[in-house]
């Protein structure tokens, strides 16, 4: 019975942990959570030596934890002092890797296979090469959330359905995807039939960089949203993610009652990923 | 009014009555809350009980069954390890039985704990969440959110034991320590801090079985004295083991490689200082600096170590002018010093290549033993000595060299030419293709001698060819940003020091140096860039270089074009150098500058950049030489 108990308090501690951990770090397919495009470390191989002469091979295998399709996946080898090194070819592409869904909860693997030879070391006893794979591929962000919108608690007299509008920004855990909408935030109109503003505030919570971040579609309740990033024109729908730093976006809707209710937001992003993966080989004679 | 009485009656006892319901409801309440904080207090203390209360095991049944765990932790340990070497490297099957040997490592030690058993497994537990649960996430708002976590529920069990669940807490994290070592240390460190590890790591946790560590570590003494003894010593080395294998990821071009190696950059660094006012002193040990910069200066740890090492050197600099530490004099010393150090990097235009271990040499040997230093004649007889010396060749590249030898002796201003005789034949002259060889000479003087003299033996080397390497990194066309990213991620890699930049050669008698770039050092070249090309030749032994033949930096065959100068700035033969040139005076080439063209397959390419290596052959004569001081006495006859 005290063992029991004593399990219970550490399975305790480990629900506790788990639900106070900010972000859930492996998308499902559900499209919460972070996740992307990753090495999959037990497939993939790369030799730490080779002989002047040698042929080489090189492994990557990827798994697509995100909660979207990658396409357009592009594996770069660089890096290689051409000098010392040929490799057979040094790109190779795949149309499309696919994500985690209802019927593959643990998405796609891909594998992609390089081949090098070792040239004469011109007598030096090694060479050490640092090369690079670089990963670029083109994925998806949906955003659903579903906002309480009207006016204000302050306003009596409205009906509300018991749903409230949060003071200041509502945070979330990812929507399956290294693109995050990190926190929403509602700023309803200060008068009945106007206007209310939804800022959100993107990050990338990858291991790798966003490049550039393009608005695909934005929809309240089956209606079109008017979103546009700030700072930049309506017309503008592509921008550069900025390195290390979040990206606003501010969506606006009429609001066609005063009253409060629950509805739903579907907000979805385009982006172009890129990770780089850094190896070594030291080269002998 | 009857009924009005009766109806006030029964309104004041149903009050009654309720107030005493209130009453009862208070009091039950109380009693609850009594026996609530009382099976509460008995809860704490049942868990205080159950973590600090002695398993009633005989310990004749705890020694069977720790000997048994151990045993097997050996045996299933040697396996896995086998398993291992034979399938090289972490398969699912060894994944596992590692997974199994940690759980049974925590068995093992909670049957050799008397107390607070359970509490083994917590941190174990904790490590299983991170690692695998979190993927072992060093975010540093996770970290924190989880470090705090779990130091509550390791402090949970030893507030309540009142401290003395504490130390089979720590107990836990051996296991731990040896799952993270058995499969999880080098994967960590290549995916969190990118570190190429180094093979050397690599094979140092390869190359152990962990477990089977692990199990001798717990395995209870035996009534066989050999076995504890040897178990002990297993112990033992197994502690200075792992302490190795945690220090080494630390230490640069040990634990990961550095791309260029950081000791033989600071003795290049020395090199270049010593042509000012010679060689430096010797500063911090590197293992110190190692170790000082990855805890001060995890972010940078090569550029930390080159200025620890550097400040310790220059301190002792200014020490050895009797300045005292901490005055301003002294730091004006050290800014000095600083100065000079700059500019003689700034003069290091190129470099002794390290990955060449063996190297073209010549170098005359005098056997002290056999070596007539002193001879006593009488007067009138002929001096027949011959005075013996060995060229030692080391030609690794088997290059065809030719050697012509020659020998004086010298005294003020009068010189006596000598006789060489060479592998006993009166030759001068001989050609050598092989790898290793010994000529032995020896020098006869054509006069008589009388007195002391210098003895001088000399050597010219003729077709010597050393050849210079140059790596450079293209990075096409561009933005300003997208360069920025490729020079960030290249100079953390491929170009981190400015060593990687200028070109390199082995360490033999003279080499070529050249760069070319939007500036000779810079190697980081975008299609648009003006490229300019720059040469000079360093005489890098201590004879003297005679003649060079030919020099040709190859860039033409790699579809470079001479934009404008004179073609000669890559190609030329004959020229005579001055005798002044020096390792401290590298020789600046006639036409040594030029302006060059990129081709178009460095310019536009699908890779986000590229790397090539460019080599210049220098072919030239050189001299070595050999002097010793004789004496010759010659004794009058009676």
């Amino acid at each position: 019975m005290k063992i029991v108990s004593i399990i219970a308090l550490l399975l305790i501690s480990m629900l506790v942990i788990s639900c106070t951990q900010g972000n859930k770090q492996i998308a499902d397919f559900k499209k919460e959570g972070i996740g992307e495009v990753d090495v999959s470390r037990q497939e993939s191989y790369f030799p730490r030596t080779a002989h002047q002469g040698d042929t080489f091979d090189m492994g990557l295998a990827l798994i697509n934890n995100a909660a979207y399709d990658a396409k357009d996946v592009r594996v770069v080898v660089a890096g290689f002092d051409n000098a010392f090194v040929d490799l057979i070819h040094e790109k190779e592409e795949k149309a499309l890797i696919a994500g985690r869904s209802l019927f593959d909860q643990d998405g796609e693997e891909a594998q992609f296979q390089f081949q090098g030879v070792v040239n004469d070391l011109l007598g030096a006893e090694f060479k050490n090469q640092n090369y690079f794979i670089y990963l670029t591929y083109n994925s998806k962000m949906e955003f659903t959330p579903k906002p309480c919108i009207g006016l204000r608690q302050i306003y009596k007299n409205i009906q509300d359905q018991g749903c409230s509008i949060p003071e200041g920004a509502t945070r979330y855990n990812g929507q399956g995807a290294p693109l995050t909408v990190e926190s929403m935030e509602i700023l309803p109109p200060s008068a009945s039939g106007g206007e209310i503003k939804f800022i959100l505030t993107l990050r990338n919570r990858g291991k790798g960089n966003i490049n550039t971040v393009q608005l695909d579609k934005a929809m309240i309740a089956n209606k079109e949203l008017h979103c546009q990033f700030r700072g930049e024109p309506e017309m503008t729908k592509t921008v550069i993610f900025p390195e290390m730093k979040t990206l606003e976006v501010v969506c606006t809707a009429l609001l066609e009652t005063e009253n409060r209710y629950t509805t739903t937001l579907f907000i979805s992003f385009l982006y172009d990923y890129e990770r780089v993966i850094q190896q070594s080989l030291e080269l002998k004679r | 009014m009857a009924e009005e009485a009766e109806r006030a009656n029964a309104a004041r006892e149903e009050k009654e009555a309720a107030e005493e319901r209130e009453k009862a409801a208070r009091a039950e309440k109380k009693i609850a809350r009594q026996e609530f904080a009382e099976k509460l207090s008995r809860a704490g203390s049942t868990v205080g009980e159950f973590f600090t209360k002695k398993r009633s095991v005989s310990p004749a049944i705890t020694g069977s069954a720790l000997k048994l765990s151990s045993v097997l932790i050996i045996i299933l340990g040697l396996f896995q390890y086998f398993l291992r070497l034979t399938l090289s490297g972490t398969t699912t099957l060894t994944f596992y039985l590692s997974l199994f040997l940690f759980a049974l490592a925590g068995y093992a030690l909670a049957v050799k704990v008397e107390k607070d058993k359970v509490a083994i497994f917590i941190p174990m537990v904790l490590f299983v969440i991170w690692y695998f649960g979190f993927q072992g996430s060093l975010t540093p708002s996770f970290l924190l959110t989880y470090l705090l976590i779990s130091m509550i529920v390791l402090a949970l069990p030893a507030i309540l034991t009142k401290g003395e669940a504490a130390k089979p807490e720590l107990y836990g994290l051996l296991p731990v320590l040896f799952l993270f070592l058995d499969i999880g240390l080098i994967p960590w460190l290549i995916e969190n801090f990118q570190l190429p590890v180094t093979p050397f790591l690599d094979s140092l946790v390869f190359f152990m079985p962990w477990w089977t560590l692990f199990g001798l570590f717990v395995i209870p003494e035996t009534e066989n004295k050999t076995f504890n003894f040897i178990a002990a010593l297993a112990r033992i080395a197994g502690v200075i083991y792992i302490l190795m294998v945690l220090i080494v990821p630390l230490i640069p071009d040990i634990g990961y490689d550095s791309s260029s190696s950081l000791l033989p950059e600071l003795s290049e660094f020395e090199q270049a200082q010593a042509r000012l006012r010679g060689k430096l002193p010797q500063g911090e040990n590197p293992f110190v600096s190692n170790i000082a910069c990855a805890f001060s200066n995890p972010v940078d740890v090569p550029g930390c170590i080159q200025e620890r090492q550097l400040l310790s050197s220059l301190k002792i600099v200014c020490q050895s002018q009797n300045i005292d530490e901490g005055t301003e004099e002294f730091d004006t010393c050290l800014d000095e010093e600083r100065e000079k150090q700059k500019q003689a990097l700034v003069e290091a235009s190129g470099t002794v290549d390290p990955s060449f271990k063996e190297v073209t040499t010549a170098e005359f040997i005098i056997s002290e033993q056999f070596f007539p230093k002193e001879t006593v004649i009488t007067s009138g007889q002929e001096l027949t000595v011959h005075y013996p010396a060995t060229v030692k060749v080391k030609n690794p590249r088997r290059q065809e060299i030719t050697f012509d030898f020659s020998c004086f002796f010298t005294k003020g201003s009068t010189t006596v030419p000598g006789v060489v005789s060479l592998q006993g034949e009166t030759k001068t002259t001989i050609t050598i293709v092989t790898e290793n060889n010994e000529l032995p000479i020896t020098c006869t003087p054509s006069a008589s001698l009388d007195g002391s003299y210098k003895l001088v033996y000399e050597a010219t080397l003729s077709n010597l060819k050393t050849t210079s390497s140059l790596k450079r990194a293209f990075i096409g066309m561009k933005s300003d940003q997208e360069k920025q990213q490729i020079i960030d991620q290249l100079s953390r890699t491929t170009f981190r020091t400015r060593l990687d930049s200028v070109s390199q050669a082995p360490d033999e008698f003279a080499r070529i140096n050249f760069g070319f770039g939007k500036t000779a050092d810079d190697p980081y070249i975008a299609a648009d860039d003006s490229l300019i090309l720059v040469s000079s030749v360093t005489n890098n032994g201590v004879g003297k270089i005679n003649h060079i033949r030919n020099y040709q930096i190859k860039v033409l065959e790699k579809g470079f074009t001479v934009k404008s100068g004179d073609i000669r700035c890559v190609e030329g033969s004959a020229i005579t150098v001055p005798e002044t040139i020096s390792s401290r005076t590298p020789y600046v080439l006639p036409y040594s500058s030029c302006f060059l063209a990129l081709p178009e397959t460095l310019q536009q390419f699908d890779a986000p950049f590229r790397i090539e290596t460019f080599f210049a052959d220098l072919i030239y004569d050189y001299t070595i030489k050999k002097e010793i001081p004789i004496t010759v006495k010659v004794e009058m006859t009676s």
